[in-house]
């Protein structure tokens, strides 16, 4: 039941995926049964999966590939396991995958033509291209779903770069927009420099240990038989590949620049497949981890830069999408440092549970924000106001979001961030300086954190009733032809399809309820814990920055983020300038060495093929001056050669 | 070595100079005229010096011509070759030069049909070097207009500029 469980829940979305990859001109009908079918059909593969592994116990192997003999004595066993790591992150990817395949029907719908303009809203121009868009989607989850089973590390890198080509089909999908295929680019390069860490790391353990199979390589660790200088480079390269698939600083700048994909990707991407994935891989690998101090000490010091620095720049944005990727990159962080700060073999659970009730929180909110964006059909926050009037249960859901994003209580996120804030607190009172780090940081950013969901909240759901406010509104736009004065949900521009509405209250309920687990904890989180002082002193942070973004309108401004200096503002709106940075040491040189290989090849390689046409040419020109037409003066030709061949004759006999 | 000539012989200075003064009418036959039935026969000519030297060849004993330079220069020599073949290739020679002459004498029928002049430098437009030459035969004179030939050697006619 296991065994089966794991399987299918890789085979049967890659199936459909190729299915709907390969029928695209079958119809929309087709793509939406299919989408929904595969991912559902993961849904419950996985759910079976995590019913067996709590019943009988995890499934060390399940055999998927076979083995594969690579030369040099080596032999890679491309097997499954399942346990309860896989199964528990399996059914959150299950689930976050069907709200989004269920969402994108309404999302990437026909509108009609009257109402606002929706970004991604199909024209003959630019088409939704729904059809492969779902299979993309499905394909995406069996990638991650094959990640989260793969009990060798090659297995796991095939699942990996697959996620990379499906987030670059994915954020590019509008390929009409220079925008967008811009921003895929960069995800892909970004994360394809982390990615040859890993194929650089599973290279290196095939050479030191010849195998990738992770159960065996824990062993070893644990025993001390690898190499301790071995392991850390191999760890440390496997860090690279995280930083860059779970967007963490310096390769995170891919994650702003994503939100040009369709909002229903930014949730899949954000909440449980892509960024989770480098998360989940320190968690499976920390065993490994373990034996090496030095790594976990790098994966600490990265996590606390990039919680407190993209929480900063989450404060100073002004489109909502931007926001909640910056506020993605800090909570991953949050995750990455949950786990850098583990003691033992069980500490994985504090980052697994922030991963679990962020897939939900996340998830929730930027379905929510794609509700927004189709109501306003602006990204920018301040074209946005007013939700809680005109959608009250759409703005307690993003409400319900926002709390769980700066972890109130008693929400999930409230649980899983005081959990990884007990940890560190944990590992600082066993003397470990990246238990202190992590600590102080955390809470810091727990306050930063309130602030910027309470500016959210403030900016969206409170404030100016921006759609029906005259002074807003264009001339002629159909928004300005509603009466003013009985601003109901019903007289909207469009009410959202249910398809749309149904996945948020599907999300409501692990965002708010995720606590309740603990009550009743499976082993992988059994360890898990909440200290009553960390707690409170981070849920007072948290409350405080909330309070303090909300008091902000009462004060006179609109915009907490106002407050900041406005260079200070601008510095953090743009990340950093990081961007800047990064075009000066990489791009520029890239651009600058591909430059000199195509003058070099257009110069000097292409000189040698143009110059022999030069030389025919020439040539022909020379000789064509022999084709007089006058036949005497080819018979001449004639008894030239013929008197040159009888000289020859006579010389040579 | 060889044998003594019973029959009348025939010193080879006769038959060589005879094919080499052939020869040199026919080149010139075949460079300096213009009119196309005598480059014909000048090529005819260069045929004929060719015969004439493959029956004076076939003469030769065994050995060729540096066994005849071996033996006293006035004594005649008999024939090497049972077979004649220098005397069997002229018939050829003959008989192929007699089916080229009729397609040649056709071609020239024709052009002087169509241009009335059988000057072969008036009829150059097939060179791409030539002053008449056009990219477009199909718009260039056409031999329908049975124009003379000076005008069909310049590119522009004036029936063709008119309306």
């Amino acid at each position: 039941m296991t065994d089966e469980g794991a399987l299918l829940s890789v085979v049967v979305p890659a199936v459909f995926a190729a299915a709907g990859l390969l029928s695209g001109r079958w119809g929309r009908q087709w793509a939406r049964d299919s989408a929904i079918l595969g991912t559902l059909g993961a849904l419950a593969a996985a759910v079976v999966e995590l019913v067996g592994v709590l019943r009988d116990g995890p499934a060390a192997s399940i055999r998927f590939l076979g083995r594969i003999d690579v030369g040099g004595g080596t032999t890679l066993a491309l097997d499954l396991r399942a346990d309860q790591l896989s199964a528990i992150v399996a059914v959150a990817v299950g689930v976050v995958a069907l709200c989004v395949q269920v969402y994108s029907v309404g999302y990437f719908a026909d509108l009609p033509p009257t109402g606002p303009h929706i970004p991604d809203a199909g024209t003959p121009e630019a088409p939704t291209r729904y059809p492969g868009y779902a299979a993309t989607v499905t394909l995406f989850t069996a990638a991650m779903m094959l990640v989260v089973h793969a009990g060798d590390l090659t297995l796991l890198l095939i699942g990996w770069e697959t996620m990379g080509l499906a987030s670059y089909l994915l954020v590019g999908h509008h390929s009409e927009r220079a925008a967008a295929r811009r921003a895929a680019v960069k995800a892909f390069l970004v994360t394809r420099v982390g990615d040859l860490g890993v194929l650089l790391a599973v290279v290196l353990l095939i050479a030191a240990e010849g195998t990738t199979t992770i159960d065996t390589l824990a062993r070893r660790a644990a025993a001390g038989e690898i190499d301790k200088t071995t392991l850390t480079a191999a760890l440390v390269l496997l860090l690279a590949g995280v930083a860059g698939k779970s967007a963490q600083f310096p390769l995170h700048t891919w994650l702003p620049d994503a939100m040009e994909g369709p909002t229903p990707i930014s949730a899949l991407i954000h909440a449980a497949t892509m960024v989770a994935a480098g998360v989940f891989l320190v968690a499976r690998l920390l065993p490994l981890y373990l034996a090496v101090p030095g790594a976990l000490a790098v994966a600490a010091v990265i996590a606390s830069i990039t919680m407190l620095g993209a929480a900063l720049a989450a404060l100073a944005q002004e489109d909502l999408k931007r926001l909640l990727a910056w506020s993605t990159i800090s909570q991953v962080a949050y995750m990455l440092a949950g786990v850098s700060v583990a003691l033992d073999a069980t500490g994985t659970a504090p980052g697994i549970f922030h991963l679990l009730s962020h897939a939900a929180f996340k998830a929730l909110l930027f379905l929510v924000a794609g509700c927004v964006i189709h109501l306003t059909g602006s990204t920018l926050m301040r074209d946005m106001g007013g939700l809680l009037r005109q959608h009250r249960s759409m703005a307690w859901l993003f409400g319900l979001g926002l709390a769980g994003l700066a972890g109130l209580p008693p929400v999930g996120g409230f649980w899983s961030k005081e959990a990884v804030l007990t940890a560190a607190d944990d590992a600082a009172h066993e003397g470990h300086w990246t238990g202190w780090l992590v600590l102080l940081v955390g809470l810091l950013t727990s306050l930063v954190t309130g602030l910027y969901a309470g500016r959210a909240w403030s900016m969206v759901a409170l404030g100016r009733d921006v759609a029906h406010d005259p002074a807003r509104a264009p001339e002629g736009d159909a928004v300005t032809e509603e009466p003013h004065e009985t601003p109901a949900p019903e007289h909207v521009p469009h009410k959202l399809p249910l398809s749309m509405t149904v996945p948020l209250w599907v999300l409501a309920v692990p965002t708010a309820a995720l606590g309740l687990v603990l009550v009743n904890p499976p082993d992988l989180i059994a360890a898990l814990h909440v200290d009553l002082v960390t707690s409170v002193t981070g849920a007072l942070l948290g409350l405080a920055g909330v309070g303090w973004a909300l008091s902000a309108p009462r004060l006179g401004a609109p915009d907490i983020a106002d407050a900041l200096p406005a260079g200070a503002r601008a510095l953090l709106r743009d990340g950093y300038r990081l961007d800047d940075v990064q075009d000066r040491l990489v791009v520029r040189p890239a651009m600058a060495l591909a430059r000199g290989v195509f003058a070099g090849d257009s110069d000097v390689v292409d000189a040698y093929v143009r110059g022999s046409a030069t030389v025919s040419r020439w040539g022909g020109g020379v000789l064509r001056r022999a084709q007089g037409g006058l036949a005497t003066g080819y018979v001449a030709w004639l008894v030239v050669g013929a008197v040159a061949a009888g000289v020859a004759g006579m010389v040579l006999s | 070595m060889t044998p003594p000539v019973d029959g009348p012989t025939l010193h080879l200075v006769g038959p060589v100079v005879l094919a080499a003064a052939l020869a040199g009418i026919g080149v010139y036959g075949l460079l300096a005229r213009r009119n196309a039935v005598l480059v014909l026969i000048g090529a005819e000519l260069l045929l004929n010096a060719a015969g004439v030297l493959l029956v004076a060849g076939s003469a030769l004993p065994a050995g060729g011509l540096a066994a005849l330079r071996s033996t006293s220069q006035s004594t005649p020599v008999e024939s090497a070759d049972p077979l004649l073949a220098g005397q069997s290739l002229t018939i050829f020679v003959i008989t192929i030069a007699a089916a080229e002459i009729g397609v040649a004498l056709a071609v020239v029928l024709l052009l002087f049909r169509a241009r009335r002049t059988s000057d072969l430098t008036a009829v150059r437009e097939l060179g791409e070097a030539s002053p008449t030459y056009t990219e477009t035969p199909q718009t260039a004179q056409t031999p329908q207009t049975a124009q003379t030939p000076q005008t069909a050697q310049t590119p522009q006619t004036p029936d063709r500029v008119a309306p």
